[in-house]
């Protein structure tokens, strides 16, 4: 089995930079774009993604606070 | 920060008055921002007096670079091409109706001038201060 907390994802309503933009309003901070990887973009066939890093200093609040965030960004663009 | 998305904003992105192309086209220009994977193509339709008939644009992004697109299609028609070569980031930000945009966000406004540009001076372009 193998382990990662480092989410990459794509929502087909909003484009990774608002999505990262609307959870910085939120406190949430997530990286958005292609993160140093853009033949793997390329591979997937996607313009870009968002990624939420999670890691020991985080907790499951963080990550319900996550989930709240992109409700907002789809009561926004959805 | 909260201008970002104003309604406005959100409207253009989401219902885009000028997305779409123009065929023939007199003049035709695209380009990408290759952080992000912004791509934007401007079509133009020019009279004999170098005036712009007609334009269009298409290409996918996010909310601020296609909202701009928008805009600056809906504002560049009845202008002269002299007069677009003018035109500045200021201007975009004008239409845009933001006054401060970080770095990275930048790029996404002023794709839309970058396109226009390039396609104006016939070149990619590099310069960082459009």
């Amino acid at each position: 089995m193998v382990l990662s907390a480092a989410l990459s994802f794509t929502l087909d309503y909003a484009h990774p930079h608002d999505v990262a933009q609307l959870l910085d309003r939120e406190n949430i901070c997530v990286r958005a774009g292609h993160h140093c990887a853009m033949p793997l973009h390329d591979r997937f066939k996607v313009p870009a993604t968002t990624r939420a890093s999670l890691y020991v200093y985080n907790d499951e609040n963080d990550v319900d606070r996550l989930i709240e965030g992109l409700n907002t960004v789809y009561k926004f663009f959805g | 920060m909260d201008d970002l998305y104003r309604e406005t904003i959100i409207d253009h992105y989401k219902n885009p008055g000028y997305k779409g192309s123009l065929d023939p086209a007199d003049l035709s220009f695209e380009d990408e921002n290759p952080l992000c994977g912004d791509q934007l193509r401007i079509d133009l339709q020019v009279d004999e007096n170098g005036t712009v008939t007609d334009a269009r644009f298409d290409g996918h992004g996010c909310a601020i670079s296609m909202a701009s697109a928008d805009l600056v299609v809906e504002d560049i028609i009845g202008k002269n091409i002299e007069e677009l070569k003018k035109m500045s980031k200021d201007d975009v930000l004008e239409l845009l109706g933001i006054e401060e945009l970080g770095p990275v966000r930048l790029k996404c406004a002023l794709l839309s001038l970058k396109v226009l540009k390039g396609g104006l001076y016939g070149i990619g372009h590099q310069d960082e201060e459009l």
